[in-house]
């Protein structure tokens, strides 16, 4: 990122309409706000984020290019637009302001999301499609925040993805890429290649133009068939034995 | 190569996001971050790398921050 994107001319005409904030961890001692992205629950490097003028967050990019920047950008305008208009005394928009702020993450617990929810008496159905993949999604967000470490956390985690997914509905944006990673390695370790293979060809739709991603989605490609072939051999053996 | 949990699962960073180095290495910290300041993308912006003073701009001038973490003791 630093050697792309963030060195492009589009990046740089896209910072003149924010203020672009620099913020880096470097374990010295004593510098000001150095837990600053811990403060703001980030859980890695390297971390986009909007903020307010107060420091609230407002929400993440969709994507880690110009265009997604622009996009999440544009939403939270929005979503201030609404507020004024709102605050002047304009009427029904409160759903709008509601779905606004769910796109853009800005509720902090599941809870949260289904108590306002429930205030709606009136959700059209694509409304309400869009409220069940945000609490699935926060749901997903609640789980890796609360894991236990170790491979008996990891292993927990997966269940839940796996219960998640066997719901039918799943996340979107942010906890995309861990919620079908945990699910690829859990299903992975339960040898369930039905599953693995769902989680897998998502892994490679998130990240598979990434350098770093390649060696592990040959790694996991490989294990995969291996399940695959193991299965076909029980199968097999299963007719003969009939 | 990197382990699955350092690519899907940012959570597991944790404690060490923010623990401080050994006093020793604190000359060598700081010489970490002189690097990635010198580096280009650093230039290819107006960053703003106080926290403080980027909440004050956002104010004056009504725009939203958008922030870039990035670490310097690691690469």
């Amino acid at each position: 990122m630093e050697g792309g994107l963030l060195t492009t001319p589009e990046f740089a005409t896209f910072t003149e309409k924010v203020v672009p904030f620099l913020h880096v961890t470097t374990r010295i001692e004593g510098r000001a706000h150095e837990g600053l992205l811990r403060e703001k629950g980030g859980r890695g490097f390297p971390t986009l984020m909007f903020l307010d003028a107060e420091g609230e967050i407002l929400g993440e990019p969709g994507g880690r290019d110009v265009a997604s920047f622009d996009k999440t950008l544009g939403a939270l305008m929005a979503i201030k637009d609404l507020e004024k208009r709102i605050a002047a005394g304009e009427k029904n928009l409160d759903d709008d302001l509601f779905m606004a702020q769910l796109a853009m993450g800005q509720f902090k617990t599941v809870k949260e999301i289904e108590e306002k929810a429930q205030s709606f008496k009136k959700l059209t159905e694509e409304q309400k499609s869009t409220i069940a993949k945000a609490i699935v999604a926060k749901k997903v967000e609640e789980a890796m925040n609360n894991m236990e470490r170790g491979p008996d956390g990891q292993a927990k985690l997966g269940k839940k993805f796996k219960a998640i997914y066997d719901e039918g509905i799943y996340p979107e944006g942010d906890m995309e890429g861990p919620f079908w990673g945990f699910l690829m390695e859990y299903a992975e370790s339960e040898g369930d290649a039905k599953t693995m293979e769902v989680a897998l060809d998502h892994v490679k739709r998130i990240f598979g133009k990434e350098e770093w991603a390649k060696g592990l989605i040959e790694e996991k490609e490989a294990s995969l068939k291996k399940i695959k072939e193991g299965g076909e051999d029980v199968a097999e053996e299963e007719v003969v034995e009939g | 190569m990197i382990s699955l949990k350092q690519l899907l699962a940012p959570a597991v960073i944790g404690l060490a996001l923010a623990a401080p180095a050994a006093a020793q290495d604190q000359e060598q910290m700081q010489k970490n971050l002189d690097d990635k300041m010198a580096k280009e993308f650093v230039s290819n912006a107006a960053w703003v790398t106080d926290y403080d003073e980027a909440r004050k701009i956002a104010k004056e001038q009504g725009k939203v921050i958008f922030v870039y973490f990035t670490r310097s003791y690691s690469p």
